[in-house]
C-alpha cells in the first residue's frame, strides 16, 4: 500500500490538492476583499452560526445581524463581507472548526467567529466562540461565550427577544476585546525604535521576540519576553531594552478600554430602556409605604411570591422568615402587658421577645416584602418587558437598607446579599434588645413590679457593632448595581488551583491561579 | 451535520440533505457489492482521528434520529478533546476510494483509509414505544484499545438517544491520555507536536511516561511547541498523561437528558395542560387537602388529588391505612393513657389528665394538618407512577424534597416516590415529638428527645435531599448502568380484594 506521511493538516486528498485549494482560496478572497486584506486593522471573518430548528434558526440569524453591526461600530477589526465568507465556505464544504481555521489561516483573517444555537425547549443556548490565527495565536480559541435565552416566555415579542440577543452579542464581543491582544512589530532604525503600525496606545507594553526560526504557516511558535516598553499614543518613549530590541519583535496591544466602553454602553443602554427616571422623592413614596409593608409582609410577601410563580423565592421566604415570625408571634401572643394583667412576672426574655416583635412589625419584614415584589420587577427589566417605575433607585436602596434589614439588596436583586444581612442584622437587634432588656417581678405585698438591674457594657458593644455592619449595609446597597443583566449567562468552567514554580531568574513563585479550560 | 443559518432557511436545509444525502450514500454503500482496491492511498492524519458510522435505519424519523445522533457523537468527541471527528469531506472522499470493499468491510476500510483511530457505528431500531441505539466502538490503534465497547442504549423519547450516545462515548474517553505525533523538529530539544489547546494542552510542564518531562512552551488550536528531553524521531508518539475533565460534559448531558424527560412527563405538561402545575401543587397541598381532610379525614386526602387532574377510581388503600391508624393514634392515644377518664378534647384538662398528658394531647391534634399532609403525599406517590407523570418542581427536585421534608415528616421522599422511608420517617419523627412533648415537665429527657428529635430531621432532610427518585419512567432515561436494589411497597384493590406488594427489586 502506498502512503503519503506525514500530511500537514488533515487534507482531503492529498498535499498538492490542499495547497491548489488553499491559492483557490487565497486568491479569491483577494478578488473578493482587496481592500479588507491590506487594511492594518485585524481582519475578522463570521463565518455562520449552526442551528437545527427553524426556532432557533431565527435566533441566530438576529445574533448574526447584530455580530456584524456590533463589530462594525466597535472599532479595532475590519470585517468581511459575512454572506459571502458564508458562500465560500458552504461552496468548499468547509463547515469543520479544523477546516475553517485552514480557511481562516489562508485568508488573513486575524479573527474567526462562529456559533451555535441549540433549541432546548424552554431555552435556547447560544454558544459564540471567537478563534485568533497567526504566529502568537496560531488558531487558539481566544474566547468563548455561553448564554441561555429564555424563549417559552408568553408575552415575549420579537423587539424583545432582538435587545436580548443583541445585549448577549454585545457582552460576547466585549469579552474578545478584553481576551485578544494584538500583536504589533516593531522597527529599529539609527537605535530608535518604532511601530510598524499606527497605533494610539499608551502605557507600559511587554515586548516579545519568536524564539527559533519561522515555522510553517499556521503552527504555533514559541517566544519569550525582552523587557518593557513605553508608549505614548502610539509612540515610544522609552525602552528599558532599546539596545538588544531588533526588527520583528513585537507587543500584543489589547482593547481593554473599548470592552469596558461597550459593557457600559450597554449597560447604560438597557437602564434607558428598562428603568424610568427616578428622583429621591420616590424614595418618599416608598418611605410612607415602608411600615405597612413591614407589617403585612407575613402574608403578603407569600402571596405575592405565589402570585408571580416564584417558587424559589417563596422556598427561601419560608426557610429563612419562619424562625423571626416565631419571634415575632411569641412576642406578640406572651406580650408583657398581658402577663401584667394577670399580675406574672416578667422575665428579660418576654420583654425582648415584645421589642423584637414590635421591630420585626415595623422594619424587620420590610426587606422580605421587597424582595417578593422587586425580584420580579427585575425579572421583568432583565427580560426588556417594558419599563419599571419602582426599581433602579440608589436613593431607595440606601434609604431600605438603613430602615430595614438586608431591604436595599432584596431591592438590587441580590438575595444572597441580602439575606446574610437580614439575619445578621435581625441577630444583632434581638441580642441588643436582650441585654438591654430587664426583667420585672411581681411584689405581690406591694402590688406593684420590681425591675430588676443590670450590666449594659456588653449591650453597648453590640449596638456599635449593628452600626458598622448598617453602615457597611448602606454603601454596599447603593454600589451595588441593579440585577436586570440579561438572565441565563453560564459561566466558564473554572478551577481553582494553587500555583508554585521558579521564574525565568529561578526565583520561587507562590501563588493561587484560576484555571479555564476551552 | 452543522446548518449554518442564513437570512433564509436555505443554507441549513441544504446542509441537512447533504449530511443526511451522506448518510444514505453511506448506508447504500455499506450494502453495495463492490470489491476494495488493494493499493489504496491511505492518508496520515497528524493526531489521529474518528469516523462516525451509522447503519442504515428504517422509516424518516430513524432516519433523522440517526442524524441527529451522528451529530451528538461527533460533538462529544469534540469535546473530550481526544480523537478529532474526520471531516465531512474527508468522509466523503474516502467513502469513494473504499467503495470497492467488500459488504460488511466497507466501514472497516473506510476507517482505515482515513487512517482514523477509531471508528463507531450506530445503529437504530424501534419497538413499540421504545427508541434502541445499538453503539459499536472499535479502536484501530493499540493505544485505544480500552475505547473497544459494544452498548446499548434505550428510550422512550427520540430527543435522548442522542444524548444517552454521547455520554457513552463520553464516558469511553474519560481515561484516555494525550497521544501527539512528533511532526517537526524546531531546535535543540524543541518539537512541534500534534496536540495542543484542543486537547486542553496549555504551557507547563507534563509527565510522559514514554519520554519523561515535557515542557510546553507555546500551543496553537492543534499543535504545541515542546521541549523532550530524549531525542525523539520525527512521527513518533508522545503520551502525555493528561486525561479530559469528562465531568463537567457528563453532567450537561445528564441535565440535558432529565430536561427532556421532565418536559415530556411533568403533569403540568400532560394531565394539567395549560394550568400552573406548580400553582395548583400549592393549593393542593395548602386549601384543597385541609379542607377535603376536615371533611372527610383521610378519604379527603386522596379526593384532593383530583384537583392535581389524577382521576384514579380507588384510592390507594396501604395509605389509607396506614393514615387511619396514625390518625386513630393521634386521636386516642391520650385516652388510652388515662383509661379513657381523661376528656377528649386537649384544650379541657381535668383531674384524670396529667399536665404532661394534655402537653402531649395538644400536640398530636395540632400536628393533625402533618398528618393529612403526608396521606395526601402518599396518595400522589401512588398516583404519578401509576398515570406516568412526573411532580411540579421536578426540575429542582432535590431542593423541594428537603423543603417538603423540613416542613412535612417524610415529605421529601413522598415526594421523590419513596413511600416506604417517607413513611418510615413520619411515624419516627411523630413518636419522638410526642414523646418530647410528654416529658416537657423533665428537661433534661426532654433535651435528649428534642435533641434526637433534631437529628432525626436533619437525616430526613438530608436524606430527602440526596436520595435517587423511585419514578420509573424518570429513572429508566436517566439511569442507564444503575444496579442498585430498590425497596418499594404497593397496595391495591384485586377483585375487591386488598392486594399488598412488598418488592426487591435489583436491575441487572
Amino acid at each position: 500500500m502506498k502512503r503519503i506521511v506525514p500530511a500537514p493538516f488533515p487534507c482531503t486528498c492529498s498535499a498538492t490538492a490542499h495547497a491548489i485549494r488553499a491559492c483557490l482560496i487565497a486568491l479569491l478572497c483577494a478578488a473578493l476583499f482587496p481592500s479588507a486584506l491590506f487594511a492594518q486593522k485585524p481582519l475578522i471573518g463570521l463565518v455562520g452560526i449552526e442551528t437545527r430548528s427553524p426556532r432557533a434558526a431565527n435566533i441566530a440569524s438576529m445574533v448574526e445581524n447584530h455580530l456584524a453591526n456590533i463589530i462594525a461600530s466597535a472599532g479595532p477589526f475590519s470585517q468581511l463581507n459575512q454572506a459571502q465568507l458564508k458562500r465560500e465556505l458552504a461552496a468548499f464544504g468547509c463547515m469543520d472548526e479544523a477546516c475553517m481555521l485552514r480557511f481562516a489561516r489562508t485568508a488573513k483573517l486575524g479573527l474567526v467567529i462562529r456559533g451555535v444555537v441549540e433549541d432546548e425547549g424552554d431555552v435556547a443556548r447560544l454558544d459564540l466562540f471567537c478563534y485568533a490565527t497567526g504566529d502568537v495565536y496560531a488558531g487558539k480559541l481566544v474566547y468563548r461565550y455561553r448564554a441561555r435565552i429564555p424563549i417559552t416566555r408568553p408575552d415575549i415579542t420579537a423587539r424583545e427577544l432582538s435587545y436580548l440577543g443583541e445585549e448577549h452579542t454585545g457582552a460576547f464581543i466585549a469579552g474578545v476585546l478584553r481576551a485578544y491582544r494584538r500583536p504589533v512589530s516593531l522597527s529599529v532604525r539609527e537605535g530608535g525604535v518604532r511601530l510598524d503600525e499606527a497605533s494610539s496606545g499608551t502605557g507600559s507594553f511587554m515586548v516579545y521576540r519568536f524564539i527559533g526560526p519561522p515555522s510553517e504557516e499556521g503552527a504555533p511558535r514559541e517566544y519569550a519576553q525582552l523587557g518593557e516598553l513605553e508608549l505614548d499614543h502610539g509612540s515610544v518613549v522609552k525602552s528599558a531594552n532599546a539596545g538588544a530590541l531588533r526588527d520583528g519583535d513585537f507587543i500584543l496591544v489589547n482593547y481593554v478600554e473599548r470592552a469596558d466602553y461597550l459593557d457600559e454602553f450597554y449597560r447604560g443602554r438597557k437602564r434607558e430602556l428598562v428603568l424610568q427616571w427616578v428622583s429621591p422623592l420616590d424614595t418618599l413614596y416608598v418611605a410612607l409605604f415602608a411600615v405597612p409593608a413591614g407589617v403585612t409582609m407575613p402574608v403578603l410577601a407569600p402571596l405575592g411570591y405565589y402570585a408571580y410563580g416564584d417558587y424559589r423565592g417563596l422556598g427561601l421566604w419560608a426557610v429563612n422568615a419562619l424562625p423571626w415570625l416565631y419571634l415575632e408571634a411569641d412576642g406578640f401572643l406572651n406580650r408583657p402587658s398581658a402577663m401584667r394583667d394577670r399580675n406574672e412576672s416578667v422575665s428579660r426574655t418576654r420583654n425582648a421577645r415584645y421589642d423584637f416583635a414590635l421591630y420585626m412589625a415595623l422594619s424587620g419584614g420590610i426587606p422580605l416584602f421587597v424582595d417578593a415584589f422587586a425580584h420580579r420587577y427585575l425579572a421583568d427589566a432583565s427580560e426588556y418587558a417594558g419599563s419599571q417605575q419602582v426599581i433602579g433607585n440608589s436613593w431607595t436602596a440606601g434609604f431600605l437598607a438603613a430602615v430595614s434589614p438586608g431591604g436595599g439588596h432584596f431591592y438590587r436583586g441580590s438575595r444572597l446579599w441580602g439575606y446574610l444581612y437580614f439575619h445578621l442584622d435581625n441577630f444583632l437587634v434581638y441580642s441588643i434588645m436582650k441585654e438591654f432588656a430587664r426583667a420585672e417581678r411581681y411584689d405581690a405585698a406591694q402590688d406593684r413590679y420590681v425591675r430588676a438591674s443590670g450590666e449594659r457594657g456588653r449591650g453597648h458593644t453590640l449596638l456599635y457593632a449593628l452600626g458598622a455592619v448598617k453602615l457597611i449595609e448602606i454603601v454596599h446597597a447603593v454600589l451595588t448595581p441593579d440585577d436586570i443583566g440579561a438572565r441565563g449567562v453560564e459561566a466558564e468552567p473554572l478551577a481553582f488551583q494553587p500555583v508554585l514554580y521558579r521564574d525565568a531568574r529561578r526565583r520561587p513563585v507562590l501563588g493561587a491561579g484560576v484555571s479555564l479550560r476551552y | 451535520m452543522k446548518g449554518f443559518t442564513n437570512q433564509s432557511r436555505n443554507t441549513r436545509s441544504s446542509r441537512i440533505a447533504r449530511i443526511g444525502g451522506l448518510l444514505l450514500w453511506t448506508c447504500v454503500m455499506l450494502i453495495g457489492p463492490r470489491a476494495f482496491a488493494e493499493d489504496a492511498v491511505v492518508v496520515s492524519l497528524p493526531s489521529g482521528g474518528v469516523v462516525v458510522f451509522a447503519m442504515q435505519a428504517q422509516g424518516e424519523s430513524l432516519k433523522a434520529l440517526s442524524i441527529e445522533s451522528l451529530i451528538a457523537m461527533r460533538r462529544s468527541f469534540e469535546d473530550c478533546g481526544r480523537l478529532r471527528p474526520v471531516e465531512e469531506n474527508q468522509l466523503t472522499w474516502a467513502l469513494e476510494r473504499a467503495r470497492t470493499a467488500k459488504p460488511g468491510d466497507l466501514i472497516r476500510k473506510t476507517a482505515q483509509v482515513l487512517n482514523a483511530d477509531a471508528y463507531c457505528v450506530i445503529g437504530l431500531s424501534q419497538e413499540i414505544h421504545t427508541y434502541i441505539a445499538d453503539l459499536s466502538i472499535v479502536p484501530l490503534k493499540p493505544e485505544y484499545e480500552t475505547l473497544r465497547r459494544t452498548l446499548r442504549v434505550k428510550s422512550r423519547l427520540p430527543h435522548n438517544i442522542p444524548l444517552k450516545l454521547a455520554k457513552a462515548v463520553t464516558d469511553a474517553q474519560s481515561g484516555i491520555p494525550v497521544h501527539a505525533p512528533v511532526l517537526r523538529k524546531t531546535g535543540e530539544g524543541s518539537y512541534v507536536i500534534g496536540a495542543g489547546q484542543w486537547h486542553g494542552i496549555t504551557p507547563g510542564r507534563y509527565r510522559s511516561p514514554t519520554h519523561g518531562e515535557i515542557t510546553i512552551t507555546g500551543t496553537g488550536r492543534y499543535e504545541s511547541v515542546a521541549r523532550i528531553g530524549d531525542p525523539v524521531e520525527i512521527a513518533a508518539e508522545v503520551e502525555i498523561r493528561l486525561f479530559p475533565d469528562t465531568e463537567p460534559l457528563v453532567h450537561d448531558l445528564d441535565r440535558r437528558i432529565s430536561e427532556n424527560t421532565i418536559r415530556r412527563y411533568e403533569i403540568g405538561n400532560t394531565l394539567l395542560r395549560g394550568d400552573d402545575a406548580g400553582k395548583r401543587y400549592i393549593e393542593g397541598m395548602c386549601i384543597i387537602n385541609p379542607g377535603g381532610s376536615v371533611c372527610a379525614p383521610i378519604y379527603g386526602s386522596f379526593l384532593a388529588t383530583q384537583y392535581l387532574g389524577f382521576n384514579t377510581p380507588s384510592p390507594d388503600m396501604t395509605g389509607m391505612w396506614l393514615g387511619g391508624a396514625a390518625l386513630f393514634t393521634q386521636l386516642m392515644l391520650p385516652e388510652f393513657m388515662t383509661g379513657f377518664r381523661g376528656n377528649f378534647f386537649p384544650w379541657n384538662r381535668d383531674s384524670d389528665k396529667p399536665r404532661s398528658v394534655q402537653y402531649m394531647q395538644t400536640f398530636l391534634w395540632a400536628s393533625l394538618p402533618f398528618t393529612f399532609s403526608t396521606v395526601y403525599l402518599d396518595q400522589l406517590a401512588v398516583a404519578f407512577p401509576k398515570t406516568e407523570t412526573l411532580p411540579p418542581f421536578f426540575d429542582n427536585r432535590d431542593t423541594m424534597a428537603s423543603l417538603m421534608s423540613l416542613f412535612v415528616p417524610g415529605g421529601g421522599h413522598f415526594y421523590k416516590g419513596r413511600r416506604l422511608p417517607g413513611w418510615g420517617f413520619y411515624f419516627t419523627e411523630m413518636a419522638i415529638a410526642s414523646y418530647a412533648t410528654l416529658e416537657l415537665g423533665n428537661p433534661a429527657r426532654a433535651r435528649y428527645a428534642f435533641s434526637l428529635l433534631a437529628a432525626v430531621k436533619l437525616a430526613d432532610i438530608a436524606l430527602a435531599y440526596l436520595s435517587r427518585s423511585s419514578y420509573r419512567i424518570y429513572n429508566m432515561e436517566v439511569d442507564r448502568d444503575d444496579v442498585r436494589p430498590s425497596l418499594s411497597l404497593q397496595g391495591r384493590m384485586f377483585d375487591r380484594e386488598p392486594v399488598y406488594d412488598l418488592a426487591l427489586q435489583l436491575p441487572f
